[in-house]
């Protein structure tokens, strides 16, 4: 795999990781457990699309809700939903990303474009969750 | 070589084609609105809206996307490893970031300097651009087909399709071969000149036979009258037109080496071709292997052009790697043609199409195209030790044919006229060939 394509999917499973964990250890303790073996199904499912095709994110966007939704239970920091999701968004678009980039060696300036555009979305979408999360 | 530019216009209607994130995208915009709706909780909605504004931004057009395009090529007929100059002009109703790929490429070459994929930026609503390509082998082609890429933001869908095809491309062979070819230094005593099988009014001598009343005083044999003591006369072979059958194997794995081997045929094939017509022949083209094209006999100069037609079909068989490969030994070969076959002898089954052919009574010549100069020297022993075995199969082959009274000669880079036409002249032994005047 070239360098472009390992950094932007090893961010995406990152991002994947950090959601997971984030949910679980916010979440509700009774349910940690079960909340861990799903976001580690999730980080397992991100690895296997980062590195083999089909690049479908699929598995890891659906097993990477139950942490999510966890937030929603006992006195969890819910306002959290909106961000996390965004940041499932950012893992998503990322391992799109690093499939399209294929071969290069650096990433072209359509892609560079694209990273732009990805960043700027997942700030807007995370900026108006959390404000939507934190007025709610 | 001047020639009229060909150009080719035309649209495509191109649908859109949804990435694998669209589905959980839109489950999880939808149905966490839904779920926030029904259960009375906003950070359900909270946790759509990132997903919700993905789909508004990618989904801005679900449309089919129609391409206008023109392609126009400065000239339809070039020679081999002549510049191959145009121009590409696109259209497309609305702004998306795009890609444009110019594939399929047959006949030509790319530049080194000069790109035949371009990418577009966002926002883009035409393309126009110049192509230069090299003419890379000869024969009629399509130079190639350009295929666009356009993206919605995110890329969550793609338009994706083939908008064109190039015009057509006649590749003739390289110009200082084409010239010596049209006007070959070889003698024209050979060539062309079949002794019939039957006799009667002719030059060349054919037997005794003593006279009978009508047959002319002049040819009355003094010798044979004298040493008989009764009046003989000679009897000669009329001299007819023949055909001429030219089979060329374009058999080809798209190799450099291949095209090579393919463009020595090619002009090998139109050197006999032309000194055949010269002597009224009447020559027939077919393609042995890797295309299926074949011109029956035929004289004149109609002829001549109809010939280079079906070579350049052949060449465009060749090149393009969709064509159905087939054998042709069941072409309806006329039994009176002499057929010489332009072949590198690599694929076993040209070998058995001869031999079928000298087994139905064609007269059958093989001239082998030499491949072992393309080669380069082996880059290990077991490369030369493949090469020899390649050698050895080749050289069975060669006494394959020879064993059926097919001569086999070899035509080399240098200059393959000069063992061309030797090897007809060898070709007498076979019983549709007259032999060599003295």
């Amino acid at each position: 795999m070239t360098r472009p394509r390992v950094v932007l999917a090893s961010c995406s499973v990152a991002l994947v990781a950090l959601v997971v964990i984030t949910g679980a250890l916010l979440g509700p303790e009774g349910a940690r457990t079960w909340l861990l073996v799903c976001g580690g199904a999730a980080v397992f499912a991100a690895v296997q699309a980062a590195s083999s095709n089909p690049a479908d994110l699929t598995p890891t966007l659906v097993l990477a809700l139950p942490p999510v939704l966890g937030l929603l239970v006992g006195g969890s920091p819910a306002w959290l939903i909106g961000p996390l999701g965004a940041l499932l968004l950012a893992a998503s678009e990322l391992n799109a990303l690093a499939w399209e980039c294929g071969g290069a060696d650096a990433l072209s300036a359509a892609k560079r474009r694209r990273l732009v555009d990805v960043i700027r979305l997942v700030a807007l979408g995370a900026g108006a969750s959390l404000l939507v999360g934190l007025v709610a | 070589m001047t020639a009229p530019r060909a150009t080719v216009t035309g649209s495509a209607r191109l649908r859109p084609s949804r990435d694998a994130r669209l589905v959980p995208y839109f489950l999880i915009a939808v149905g966490g609105l839904a779920a926030s709706l029904i259960a009375g909780e906003p950070a359900l909605a909270a946790l759509a809206i990132p997903f919700a504004l993905a789909l508004g931004l990618g989904l801005r057009r679900i449309r089919p996307v129609t391409v206008t395009a023109r392609f126009v090529l400065d000239t339809d007929q070039v020679l081999e490893d002549d510049p191959v100059t145009g121009r590409l002009e696109l259209e497309w109703d609305g702004a998306f970031e795009a890609q444009v790929m110019l594939d399929r490429l047959r006949g030509v070459a790319p530049l080194p300097d000069h790109a035949l994929s371009w990418s577009l930026p966002p926002a883009s609503r035409s393309f126009q651009t110049p192509i230069r390509m090299r003419a890379a082998q000869w024969g009629r082609h399509t130079p190639g087909e350009v295929w666009l890429r356009m993206e919605a933001p995110l890329g969550l869908l793609t338009w994706t399709g083939k908008v064109i095809a190039a015009p057509a491309l006649r590749v003739l062979p390289g110009s200082e071969r084409l010239t010596r070819l049209l006007d070959p230094a070889e003698p024209r005593t050979v060539l062309g000149a079949h002794r019939s099988k039957r006799i009667g009014g002719g030059d060349e001598f054919a037997e005794l036979r003593p006279y009978s009343p009508g047959d002319r005083l002049r040819d009355l044999n003094w010798a044979a009258t004298a040493r008989h003591r009764r009046p003989f006369v000679n009897r000669h072979h009329p001299e007819l037109a023949g055909d001429v059958v030219i089979a060329i194997d374009a058999l080809t794995d798209g190799s450099a080496a291949s095209t090579a081997v393919l463009a020595r045929a090619a002009r090998a094939a139109w050197a006999l071709a032309s000194v055949h017509l010269r002597a009224n022949d009447r020559v027939g083209l077919a393609g042995l292997d890797g295309s299926t094209q074949w011109l029956p006999p035929a004289g004149g100069r109609l002829a001549r052009y109809r010939l280079l037609e079906t070579l350049l079909r052949i060449g465009g068989d060749a090149a393009d790697p969709v064509t159905v490969r087939r054998h042709v030994h069941r072409t309806a070969v006329p039994s009176s043609a002499l057929v010489i076959a332009l072949t590198p002898l690599h694929d076993k089954r040209t070998v058995d199409t001869l031999l079928a052919w000298r087994a139905r009574g064609r007269s059958v010549a093989v001239v082998v195209i030499e491949t072992a100069d393309l080669l380069g020297a082996p880059a290990s022993p077991a490369e030369a030790l493949a090469r020899r075995v390649l050698r050895l199969e080749l050289d069975r082959r060669r006494r394959q044919l020879a064993e059926l009274g097919i001569p086999v000669v070899t035509a080399t880079a240098e200059d393959p006229m000069t063992t061309i036409v030797p090897a007809l002249r060898r070709a007498r032994r076979a019983p549709f060939v007259r032999r060599r005047r003295r």
